[in-house]
């Protein structure tokens, strides 16, 4: 059973489902906050005035007007804590496997689009990177292609009317494969993370980086 | 421009970059009208889940015992520096704020919600040791400071030792108590016993976000009252106050700059 937690389209359900899943969303933000490797800027159950979503959580999409909106946005960080790429993080909460190999290719296509997109009229590569976060494995089998080129290849052709008949680039594909993070995050991650003596600790030690 | 106002622009921004810089500034900005003597640092982080936007420094004097201080004279205060760590939210209310104000128990920590006049006493019950407030509470105070600088005296206490929720509600109602009871003290013909009352629901009004702190809010009222000719045994709580103390008061009053002196005049 499939308890929508995010924005892409292909889910159904409006801003009370965002609601429903504000601290399942809020649980894997503060994992990936907990890692020191990822920071968190925005979520999208933080809603502004007119009840809306931060700005910054919305990618845009080959050949299309409209926007795909994702979970989380923050950065990755390198080893010294210096700002690597922006990421955009997709949460699922999931009981069983059900349907989400399906919901996941198309969340593939969605990145491939977007890196694509983003990267038009840059010169370059977008500096972007996407996350799955899910409470539950699925597609066993195929568990260790989930990320490769081969497998965004199939999933684009699955869903081609969404590259709005844009030749499909497998120099980006590879791109994608290398920045696509998958994670299953246990349901009692929050025993993962480091406890308040340790946030405290690091909270500290950056504050006092900062006043230098 | 207003800190809702600056944050409003800010968080339209379309790089983080860009964005995280104009947010801490404006806020650092508004910090500073609210207390001039504190210094804040930015951390490059934005609404992360433990590590702050700013962290605020200030230096305070400390107090060597009596026995060291008779030999080290002038050396007798030392200045320390302390520091409280200042958080941004787009709100301050929900599930979600319910867990930082449980992760971030016990380091003091200030709660802005940036996006919305937003309702946090919901979160109120549990608020621990943290101040929870929004930017147009914030800008409440600092209209509050510019009509009268020395309502610096009451936010610089806010922002270092306050806990609780400063909503509108809670901004206006201090901040007007506190201006009444400065104006109360400064006009001549009003008699002690009325402008008592007024510094007292004043000190009502601020014992509700400074506590234990409040005390010395009250003394900073004190070189006022005696400023303006009023006597120093009736200065309201004063009854419990040493000899010294009513001395040290009277140089303090008569140390006053000239501007307060002007501003009272003025007024009469």
């Amino acid at each position: 059973m499939l308890t929508r937690l995010m924005g892409i389209k292909y889910s159904m359900g409006g801003e009370e489902a965002h609601k429903l899943g504000e601290l399942g969303v809020k649980r894997v933000r503060l994992w990936l906050d907990g890692t020191t490797r990822f920071r968190i800027d925005k979520a999208i159950y933080e809603l502004g005035p007119q009840d809306e979503p931060p700005m910054g959580l919305r990618v845009p999409q080959i050949g299309r007007k409209s926007f795909e909106r994702f979970d989380l946005v923050g950065e990755t960080l390198d080893e010294s804590g210096a700002p690597h790429r922006s990421l955009f993080v997709e949460c699922k909460r999931y009981r069983s496997a059900g349907n989400q190999a399906g919901m996941y290719r198309e969340y593939l296509v969605v990145c491939y689009s977007a890196l694509v997109s983003l990267s038009e009229g840059m010169g370059g590569v977008s500096d972007t990177e996407f996350m799955w976060a899910t409470t539950h494995p699925f597609a066993q089998r195929d568990y260790m292609k989930l990320t490769s080129v081969e497998f965004i290849q199939r999933a684009c052709s699955e869903h081609a009317s969404r590259l709005g008949g844009k030749q499909f680039d497998p120099k980006m594909a590879q791109v994608l494969s290398e920045r696509l993070w998958l994670s299953i995050v246990n349901p009692r991650v929050e025993e993962m993370m480091p406890g308040m003596a340790i946030r405290g600790f690091v909270a500290a030690k950056y504050a006092t980086r900062a006043s230098r | 421009m207003t800190l809702t106002d600056s944050l409003a622009s800010a968080l339209e921004l379309d790089t983080r970059r860009k964005l995280v810089a104009a947010t801490h500034e404006s806020v650092g900005r508004a910090i500073q009208a609210l207390d001039s003597e504190i210094e804040t640092s930015a951390t490059d982080y934005f609404n992360h889940s433990f590590v702050p936007d700013l962290v605020l420094h200030w230096k305070v004097k400390h107090r060597k015992d009596d026995d060291d201080r008779q030999e080290d004279n002038d050396r007798d205060q030392l200045r320390i520096v302390e520091d409280r760590p200042l958080y941004l939210r787009y709100r301050a209310s929900g599930e979600s704020f319910a867990q930082d104000l449980d992760l971030l128990r016990g380091q003091r920590p200030i709660f802005l919600a940036m996006a919305v006049p937003d309702a946090p006493a919901q979160a109120a019950a549990a608020h621990g040791d943290a101040l929870i407030t929004q930017s147009h509470a914030v800008d409440m105070l600092i209209e509050a400071t510019r009509a009268d600088r020395r309502v610096m005296e009451l936010t610089r206490r806010i922002v270092r030792c306050g806990t609780g929720v400063l909503d509108d509600r809670a901004a206006e109602t201090v901040s007007r108590h506190y201006l009444a009871a400065l104006r109360g003290i400064d006009a001549t013909e009003v008699a002690d016993r009325e402008v008592t009352n007024v510094v007292e629901a004043a000190l009502r009004a601020s014992g509700q976000l400074l506590g234990d702190d409040n005390a010395e809010l009250r003394s900073t009222l004190a070189p006022y009252w005696i400023a303006a000719g009023r006597s120093p045994e009736r200065f309201p709580g004063q009854s419990a106050q040493s000899e010294d103390d009513v001395r040290r008061l009277v140089w303090q009053a008569l140390r006053m700059p000239r501007s307060s002196a002007a501003g009272r005049s003025e007024q009469q």
